[in-house]
This record gives C-alpha cells, structure tokens and sequence, in this order.
C-alpha cells in the first residue's frame, strides 16, 4: 500500500461497487414499476433482471481477458477500427453522462418532494454538483473507498427495513403468486434489465483492478447480493402495503421505512433512510460521472481529466433544469425512453463487440 | 487567477446557498396538528384540526403562569373541497400548519358516507403529509365533538384515540385500523375495510363529554354503508384472524363462568368454489378461567363441557358477524380473498361484485377447537372449602 | 603559509593569530573564556576556548587541564599524539576550520589550539541544566510506565534505548535551522522500516530552508503532506514507550534538541485512537472502550449538525415521546435553534480556552462559574433550550475522549462548516457535508500510506488491531507492508 498509485481498486472494492450501482435507484423506483406490471410477483423481477446481467458480465469478463489494460471504449476503439470505436465512444460516454444527470435528477426529485419541500430545484442541484464537483476530481480511488463504506450502510438499511416492517407484512399479499401471470412479471423484469445492466459502468474500471484474479466470480456475487436486497425489499414493500398501494405511490419504499414503528421509541427513523440514501444515490451518480469522463478523455485525447469535471458540473445543472422542467418528463423518461435504449447500449452493442472479438482471434489464431 | 478559481467557485456556491433557507422553521414556527376531524355541512367540508401546544407549567423553573395548563386548540377550515378545506385551516392561525405529526383522523358518518371521503384519502398521501401510522376512526355524530371531548390520561386528543385504539386489540370490541391498513384493505381484492367507530358519552361528574370506543363502520370501497356493533366486530376480527384477550360470559351448570382468551387464530378455506362458494372456517381458542362461582372446584371431567359452551358463544358471534355483514352485502371478512388467492382468475371473471353477487349466498361452516388451560390461582370461590376439612377432623 | 590563512577558512598554526580571529567573532560574548596554558614541560603553548555557562567545570579542569598540564614528556607532541594519548576524555573529534570552531565552541564543547599546529580538538565538556524525566500530564494513562520526554533529545533518545535493547535501531542526526542551527535525530528500526519512507523525511527534511525551528510542531506542519486537512497526518507523543510501539510498527521518529513532543510518520488515523494502555489491559475491556471512542469521535463533529437538521427542518422526525418536553422547551425563544447550537458553540470554544489560559488556582472556579452561567443561567433565563446545552455538552465531552489532540482539534474544526451547511440546507447538506468529509478523509495519504490503512480497505486481521483489540500481537510487523520478523 505505500506509493501505490492512485486509481487502483481491489476486485473486492469492484464487487461492493455493483450494489451501490443497482440498488439506489432500483430500491426506490422498482417497487413502483413492477407493482404496476408484475403485482405480486414483482419480487421475482430482480432474479430474472440479474440473469441477463450475468450473460453480460460474462461477456464483458472474456472481453477484458483479451485486452487487461483497456477500458471498454479502448477496446472498442481496437476491435472495430477508429471511426467506428471512436463514435462509440463518444455514444458511451454522453451515455453514462447523461444517465449520472438523470441519477441526480431523482435525488433531487426526492429530496424535493419529501425533504426539502419549499427549495427550489436549482439550489439543490446546485449543491449536489459542487460537492460532486469536489469528489470527482479525487478519482476512482475515492468512489471505491467511499464505496467500501457506503455498501456497509446501505447492507444495515436494506436489513432494517426488511427486519422492522416483519411485523406489518401481510403475508397473503404476496399470494397468490403470478396472479397476472407471467407476463407481467416479464414485462417488469424488462424494465429492470436497464438497471441491473449498468455493470456496464463497471467495465470502464476493469483496467485499474490490481490482481483480477476471480474477477467474474466478484461482479456475479455483487449482482447476486444486489438481487437478494432488491427482491427483499419489493417483498417487503408489496407486503405492507399491498400491490396496488405500491404501485400508486412514487416513493413506495420510503413509504415502508417511514411506517415502521416499534413500540413508542423506534419510529420515525425516516433520517437514517435519507441521509444514506442520499449519499449511495450521489455515488452511484458520480460512478457514472466518472466513466463518462474518462470515456471522453480516451476517445478525445485529453490528458487531465480534471480539467472537464467543473465545466460538466455546470453543463449538468444547466441541461437538468432545461431539459426536464417538470416530475412527469423525469418519470415518463424513466418509465418509456430509458429501458429501452439503454437494453441496446448495456447488453447488444457489448454482445456485437464479444461476437467481432471471437471472430478476430479466431482468425489470428487460424491465420498462425 | 488559477490560484483564485477553487475560492470563486466556493463563493458563489455558497452566496446561491446562501440566499435563504426556505425550509427552516423551528417547532414554535409551526401550528403541530395532532388530530384532523373530518365533518360534513350542508355538501361542503369541514375539516377541524386539533393543535398541539407546548404543555405549560410543566417545569417549575419556567417562570411562567400555572394556573391554567393548555392541552390544544382546535382550528376549523371549510370549503367547497376536502383541499379547499384544508388550507382554510390555517387562515385564523399565526403560524403554518405541520401535518406530519398527526395521530388520528376522525370522519364524521355523513363524511365517510359522502364521496369526499376518498378526495380526504387522496389529499392525505398525495401531499406526503402523513405517515400512515395515523390511526382512523367514524364517529356517530359530529367529529369535531370527538375533538372537543375532555381527555383523560394523555396531553391531547389525538394521542388519546391512538392509545385507545392501543387498548381495543385487547379486548377486541373495536379494530385498530391505521392509515396503512385502510389502504391495504381497499386495494386488496376481496375485502372490505372496517375503521373503529367512537362516540361521545356524557360525563355526570364534569360538564363534558368522554369518548368512548366501541362497535365499527363498515365500507364499501370508500364509502360507509353500515354499522357493527362490539359483538359484531368482535366476530369478525376473529375470522380475519386477529388475536386479542377478550373475556366471555356464560352460564354453566348453574354458574357464572367468565373465561379470558389467551389466543384466538381462525382460517379461511375455501371448500367449494363453483356455483355458490362454500367455505370452512376452522377456529382454535385457547383460554383461562377468570370467574367461576361454583362451589366445587372444576376439574379435569369437566373441561369437554365447558369448552363446548365456550365453543358454542364463539360460534354464535361469528355466525352472527357473518350474517350482518351479509346483510350489509360487503365482505369486511376476507372470504373473497380467500377465495381469490385459490381461484385468481375465477374470481374476477365469475363476479363482477363479490360484495353483492357472491358474498350474499355465500355459505359458512364453522369449527370451533377451545381448551381451557388454567383456571388462575384459585381453585373455587372463597369459603366454600371449609366443610370439606371438618369432615376430615372430625374422623 | 601565514599569509595564505590571513582571512582563511583554515586555522592557523599560530594560536595568537587563532585566538584573535575567535575573539573577533565571539566579539560582545562575555561569557566565553580563553584559557592560556602551556602543556607541561615541553613548553607548548596551548589555548582552550569555551563558554563558561555551558561547559562542567570538572571536565574542564581535571580532564583536560590537569592531564596536559601534568605531562612530564619535554618532547613536543602532535595534536595526534595530544588526541591518542594524552587526554581522557571520551568524545574528542579533529576541526580544521572557524566555521567548525564556532559551532563547536557554540555547542558547548571546548576547543584546544596547540600552537604550531593547524588543527584543533574538540573535547565534550557540556553540561546543562535540563528537567528531569517526569511523569507525563498529556497522555495520561491509568497502567503502564509513566515517563515522559523532557527537552533534552540525547536523554530522550536514551529513554527510547532502554525499551530497545538492538543495534537495528538506528539514530541519524543533522541540524536545522541555519540561524539556530537546532540538532534533530531521526530514530527507526532497521527491519521494520520502508526504506522509501525513510528516503522520503531525509528529502523533506533536508529541503526545508528555515532561519529557526523551536519545537517540533513546526517541522510537523512544513513536512505535512496535508497541512490544510483537519485530519493530522503526522503524529506527536512526548511517552517513550508509545513511541517504542510506533517504532516498532515501521515508523520514522524525528526528536528534536528542545521539544519534549516526537514526531512519527507516518501516522494513520487509527493510531489517534489508539492508547498504550490499551495493550497493558484486558482484551474484551480494552474492546469496548475502543468501541466508545470510535463512536465518540464521530458524535464529537456530527450531533450538532444532526440536532439542527431534525429540529429546524424535519420535524417528523422527533419520536412522540420526546415531542411534549421539546415542544415546551422550544416555546417563545428567541433565537433560531440554528444560531442557537452555534453560538452555545461558540460558546463552549470561548470556555475551553480560556480554561486553557488560566492559573492553575481559578482554573476550578471557571469550569463551575462557566458551567452554571451558560448551561444553567441560559436555560432558566429562557434564552436557549435545554436540549441544545446537553448536545454541545455532550458534543464536548465526546471530543475531549479522543485520545489523539490533533485530531479531535481537526474534528471541532470540522464541526462549524458542517453545522452551517445542515442550517442551509437540512438533511442534504448534512448528507453532502459528510461525504465531501468522508471523500477527502478516506483518500489522504500520508508519507505515500493510506491513511485509513487498517479500517478501508481492510483485511480481517487488521479489524482485531484497530477497531476492537483482539489477542495480543505476538510479533511486529508494519500495519501497511505486513512484514513480520524474519525467524
């Protein structure tokens, strides 16, 4: 550890990192999504999601065996000549920018519904840039660390809700199982195929692993961990309050955490929700960021990163406020736009890219 | 300048901060509403808002006046809608209305009756303002009676109805029906809510009104159509499997017999399914003897019998609860979500209403399963044992 | 040749000559002495230079003046000769130059000239008035040695070989400071130690261009990686054996001549929570205070904010059983509850240092005058609530359990920017001031190590030695390279 230099991460750093990236926005959002889709079975979404991530990780695991010091868009850049790669890179990067914007904007739609209710959006966006602002530019050494902590707490939360609501869940909410079917269920775990795909960002890290052994073996296990908390706390929540009441409330999770109350002193303990919540959102967003910025720095040549964190941060809070003015964009965007294309960019273009690189060392090799 | 660039950027971050916390405001900046009272007049809303205030001369070092300690004020707001309503409350109030805190709703029967009831439900969870731990209640008359009633025990009266309510699912002459479980039961297929019905009684001693907890309102949905009394109500928390300790009265051989429940669980199984849906009801109570006024000890021989007798009252409020609600054409019980949880699709295509179509001509066998398990630290009635030991001296 | 050293370097074999050009520069000194003598029978005329307050007499005279002066030899020695064989004294070196002369004479040694020859000696004779070894006031523990450095480095540094009884430990000296030209001795042993580390505070050091240095706290803040981080990265300790356990765990110690405190680096956050008693106790007692001071470090900067967030912003969060007391509390102040932790604050800074200051007489009445006028006198006069006295109280009492000074300083720092981001802006400033917090803690490094090495990242093993204490270590070994003791 002495002199090491900064930006490296450990394989188990990589593996408390895929929580943090599934689960804040999945937690809050997913319970909503699939109560309108799936019903009782919404907790079966995450398994189904997560199988799906697995293909992609192993995808992206035999992917990075071929090219150990490159991220995602160097490769990409190798494997399908420079125009190509290069626009992909470019799609990628403005990717990941703008799904850490949208990270930002549910943040700070939360915030601004349930906490801070008079505040305008401009000052809390505001003050979760600047912040970013300043975590960004201590590098990936930062959001791993953070992360090493921040998994911790989000592990104890999602194990409290589970625990403290035991005693309100109505078991026979969650039967009779797949009362619509498995279509439903289907249609939920779609939309949350987007989410639990976003190992994607991950990929980007893969060149600052020290010693990747098992490398595969700590993002399947993260991807699992994820699915059990995910799947934990949709049961929990369509439990308490039944599936119809999950999917008429927005924030169907925080609703469950703000009902638990254990005799006359353990109640209210909506703050020890909120404030890590708030913390894992702001670093799922800044693992975004991250992999956005390095992305244009490899597709466009530039030396120091830091030069772009501060004129992002304000071309951020400039386009959130502008391109999405209201509540219903951000969730008609979450709900139609987002699974969509990002199903495209998570897991097509990475299998197009394992398909061309099968193809190519087969060729190099017959060609020996 | 590259020196001053992280300076610049922290102080116009700061000065945008800066430029007012919008959202600050102490707890003596609030008007803390701790019971919401939702009454009907003449088609138009009126929500009265009890508010707590600091209780006064707690402590002796405040300096203050003593004489007359506060417990809180009611506010009223009317309008032409439950919203309109509400923010009308804070017109004669110095200070901005907090809602979160809030303990208890009370409806009023032709509110609950009226269909502002839902607009009420909606207002209260769209705006975030409430936890759903509040605890619900209908009330025969006025609800702003309920809100004026003299409170016993706790500082207000918004506390008061959720102690009570507390105390209800012992002796489960009422329900404990919170926010959450109201808006589970309406959206779940198959069963009905039922919220606590309170009252006013007068007091002889104090020129005021006590409240009094007793019985239930039964809804349709979101609309109140009928009345149980404690009985009633009592029946059906039993068949929708909620465990209290209520006592039962009877007569046996003679005695007066009062037996106290330790536990009471009840299952739902739905026998047949097509045509007119039979379902089988299996209940077991476990008990203690708390008043016996017999001269002979009970022993082991008479157990059967008594737990028959004990079966017989159970059976009797159940088929009693079952047949008001019946006749009140909503199933509070749950027999529809039993019969949902087996049969999903047949219950949606075959009923378009169970309430009305299929829970009328529903039929209901129950089986009851008690055992007495003790009969408390006494064996019999004080001094009735004394002859049996002269007996034995005189030998 | 006596031309050539007329404005030299070198000194002169002519002791006049010496003599005047030493008189020169110790012009206005009056408290060094020129000693006139001839060595015995051989009639060599010798000079002795020394500053009379510096030197022991004894030395002076029976070590040097009467073994030369007693010299029955008619033969005229050598310096070499004088140096092999005629005086009994224990550290004599060789100078050839005024610069040497001047430092040594200043240094407390005393300087011989021997005419006709071009060098001196330079005899160890200092002795000083210095504080004996004393019990140690500000780490204070209840089992253990209880000696503490004094100012005078050479008995400190022999303190520190009573625990080491190895040649692998090795003492380096220089100097600082060109105007006081203070003696600083760095003190490592040989297996434990990185090398680079070592490498590294020789760098620092020897780039620091500085007229003075009075103690240590000085070279702690130019050698610092982040001298502007709330969180120290250089640690001090004025008790030789928690300064043993440092040096055995691979760190450099820098004693400075004057300063009772030594410097280690590099220094983890985890050391400032670590005491030396900790190992002298039991392991499951030792374990729960651990625990305690880690949960009192952290409630140290984050209750106030935290107070200020549920009482001004979100009221919801107070449990029903605390809403009546509070609320009674809260009624008619005057202050917002956000001003009202601040200047209580404020206030309990402004007691603390005065506590400081004060003589040791009044230092009882201030604590109770103190105590009754801001907790007490401020709650009856309804000028603050009760509830905000009993967390900055609290807040106070959790930093003073923080074993290391410096941090549970920086943690106080850190309290202030974190209390009016909360006042601005509730929950999310409180969230986003303990991230950026947490960010710029978890990636300090000091001296090239990471300075949560032992809590992130963490191996099982290190969780025993850290957070709780597990079974005694049985051997050494550097926290961040984990080397052991070779067998």
């Amino acid at each position: 550890m002495t002199n090491e230099s900064l930006n490296t991460i450990t394989v188990k750093q990589l593996y408390r990192l895929i929580p943090l990236l599934i689960l804040p926005t999945g937690a809050l959002a997913l319970p909503t999504m699939v109560g309108v889709k799936a019903g009782n079975g919404g907790w079966l979404c995450p398994w189904l999601s997560a199988s799906v991530s697995l293909v992609v990780i192993y995808i992206l695991g035999s992917l990075d065996r071929g090219f150990p010091n490159q991220t995602f868009i160097e490769y990409a850049i190798e494997l399908v000549g420079a125009a190509i790669g290069r626009s992909l890179g470019v799609l990628y990067s403005l990717f990941f920018l703008f799904s850490g914007m949208m990270v930002v904007l549910e943040t700070s739609g939360f915030i601004v519904s349930t906490v801070l209710k008079e505040t305008p959006r401009l000052i809390v966006l505001v003050a979760i840039y600047g912040a970013m602002a300043y975590m960004l530019s201590l590098g990936l050494e930062g959001i791993a660390r953070l992360g090493d902590i921040l998994y911790m707490f989000l592990f104890v939360l999602i194990v409290t809700l589970v625990v403290g609501s035991t005693k309100d869940v109505h078991v026979n909410a969650l039967f009779p199982l797949l009362d619509q079917g498995w279509s439903g269920v289907l249609s939920g775990s779609y939309i949350a195929v987007s989410w639990f795909c976003e190992v994607i960002v991950a990929a980007m890290f893969f060149p600052s692993v020290k010693y990747k052994s098992h490398l595969r073996t700590h993002l399947v296990m993260g991807v699992l961990v994820t699915s059990i908390l995910l799947s934990a706390a949709t049961a929990v929540t369509i439990g308490v309050l039944g599936p119809q009441e999950t999917a008429r409330n927005v924030y169907a999770t925080f609703n469950v955490v703000r009902y638990i109350q254990w005799g006359e002193f353990f109640q209210h303990i909506d703050a020890f929700f909120i404030i890590p919540w708030i913390s894992v959102m702001i670093l799922k967003s800044m693992m975004f960021y991250h992999a956005g910025v390095m992305g244009l720095t490899q597709t466009c040549g530039i030396s120091r990163y830091q030069l772009l964190i501060v004129p992002l941060m304000v071309l951020s809070v400039v386009s959130a406020l502008w391109l999405f003015p209201n509540e219903f964009s951000i969730s008609e965007y979450h709900r139609f736009v987002f699974p969509n294309y990002a199903v495209v960019l998570e897991v097509f273009i990475p299998a197009l890219l394992w398909i061309v690189f099968l193809i190519k060392s087969r060729a190099s090799r017959t060609n020996r | 300048m590259q020196k001053y660039w992280f300076v610049s950027v922290c102080v116009v971050i700061s000065s945008l901060l800066a430029t007012g916390c919008w959202n600050y405001r102490d707890l003596d900046g609030e008007a803390l509403v701790g019971c919401l009272g939702y009454d009907l007049d003449s088609q138009k809303p009126v929500i009265t808002a009890e508010v707590i205030l600091p209780p006064n001369g707690k402590t002796q070092e405040s300096g203050r006046d003593v004489t007359t300690p506060k417990k809180g004020e009611l506010v009223q707001g009317r309008g032409r809608s439950v919203y309109e309503a509400i923010d009308n409350l804070s017109e004669g109030v110095s200070k901005p209305l907090q809602l979160a805190l809030n303990n208890a709703y009370v409806f009023s029967e032709s509110f609950a009756r009226s269909n502002f009831f839902s607009s009420g439900l909606d207002r209260i969870t769209r705006m975030d303002l409430a936890r759903r731990t509040g605890v619900m209640y209908v009330s025969a008359g006025q609800a702003s009676d309920i809100l004026s009633a003299k409170v016993v025990l706790a500082d207000n009266i918004g506390t008061e109805l959720k102690g009570i309510s507390e105390q209800t699912k012992a002796e489960q002459l009422s329900i404990r029906e919170d926010l959450n479980d109201f808006l589970f039961d309406v959206s779940t297929p198959g069963i009905e809510p039922m919220v606590s019905r309170v009252e006013t009684q007068s007091n002889e001693v104090e020129r005021n009104a006590l409240v009094k907890v007793e019985g239930s309102g039964v809804f349709r949905g979101h609309q109140l159509v009928g009345w149980l009394d404690g009985p009633e109500t009592r029946g059906v928390l039993w068949l929708r499997g909620k465990t209290g300790h209520p006592t039962l009265l009877f007569q046996w051989k003679g005695n007066q017999v009062q037996v106290r429940t330790r536990d009471i669980n009840a299952r739902i199984v739905p026998i047949r399914i097509q045509k007119e849906p039979v379902f089988l009801v299996r209940i077991h109570w476990h008990g203690r003897l708390i008043m016996y006024t017999g001269h002979k000890p009970v022993e082991q021989d008479d157990l059967p019998s008594l737990q028959q007798e004990v079966g017989k009252i159970i059976e009797k409020t159940v088929n009693h609860s079952i047949a008001r609600a019946q006749e009140l054409q909503t199933d509070v019980i749950g027999f529809g979500n039993a019969l949902y949880r087996k049969e999903p699709n047949y219950f949606w295509t075959q009923y378009h209403d169970w309430n009305t179509d299929g829970f009328p001509q529903a039929k209901i066998q129950i089986q009851v399963d008690a055992s007495i398990i003790g009969g408390g630290l006494a064996s019999h009635s004080p001094g009735e044992g004394v002859n049996h030991n002269r007996q034995i001296r005189v030998q | 040749m006596l031309g050539a050293t007329t404005r030299g370097v070198f000194l002169s074999k002519n002791v006049s000559w010496n003599e005047k050009r030493i008189a020169s520069t110790f012009s206005r000194c009056d408290d060094v002495f020129f000693r006139r003598f001839e060595i015995g029978d051989s009639k060599q005329r010798a000079l002795l230079v020394f500053l009379t307050n510096l030197v022991e007499k004894a030395i002076i005279d029976t070590v040097i003046l009467r073994s030369l002066m007693d010299n029955h030899n008619k033969r005229r020695l050598s310096i070499q000769q004088i140096q092999a064989k005629l005086i009994p004294s224990s550290e004599i070196r060789l100078l050839e130059t005024f610069t040497q002369v001047e430092s040594a004479i200043a240094a407390g040694e005393a300087v011989l000239f021997i005419d006709g020859h071009p060098q001196a000696l330079s005899i160890a004779a200092l002795k000083w008035e210095h504080r004996a070894v004393e019990k140690a006031d500000n780490e204070v523990t209840v089992r253990g040695p209880q000696q503490a450095f004094s100012e005078n480095m050479m008995n400190n540094i022999a303190l520190v070989r009573r625990f080491i009884f190895d040649a692998k430990l090795k003492v380096e000296k220089g100097t600082i400071g060109t105007v006081t030209k203070t003696p600083y001795c760095l003190v490592y042993h040989d297996e434990f130690i990185d090398k680079a580390i070592v490498e590294e505070v020789r760098n620092r050091l020897g780039r620091l261009d500085l007229d003075q240095v009075l103690d240590t706290g000085v070279i702690e803040q130019l050698i610092s990686d982040s001298p502007w981080s709330p969180f120290p990265t250089v640690d001090y300790t004025e008790r030789p054996d928690r300064l043993v356990s440092q040096i055995l765990q691979g760190r450099v110690a820098i004693f400075l001549e004057n300063s009772p405190q030594t410097l280690t680096v590099p220094a983890l956050f985890v050391e400032f929570l670590q005491v030396p008693e900790d190992y002298y106790q039991g392991g499951l007692l030792q374990s729960s205070i651990r625990i305690l001071r880690y949960f009192a470090f952290l409630v140290s900067f984050i209750l106030p904010s935290l107070y200020v967030a549920i009482m001004g912003y979100n009221h919801e969060l107070i449990p029903n059983t605390f809403l009546p007391s509070v609320l009674e509390q809260r009624d008619g102040l005057p202050v917002p509850t956000a001003m009202e932790v601040i200047i209580m604050d404020i206030a309990f800074e402004v007691l603390r240092e005065a506590g400081l200051r004060f003589p040791r007489p009044i230092g009882q009445a201030i604590s109770i005058v103190g105590a009754l006028v801001i907790g007490q006198a401020a709650v009856q006069a309804r000028l603050v609530m009760a509830a905000t006295v009993i967390v900055i109280a609290t807040t106070g009492i959790c930093s003073f359990t923080v074993p290391g000074y410096t941090l549970s300083a920086g943690a106080r720092l850190l309290r202030f920017p974190l209390l009016i981001v909360t006042s601005f802006l509730g929950l999310l400033g409180f969230s986003l001031g303990l991230l950026v917090i947490a960010a710029h803690f978890l990636t300090l490094r000091s001296f090239g190590v990471i300075y949560t090495a032992g809590l992130a990242p963490r191996a099982r093993r290190d969780l025993q030695d850290t957070v709780l204490r597990g079974r005694l270590p049985t051997q050494s070994r550097t926290p961040w390279i984990g080397r052991k003791r070779p067998k």
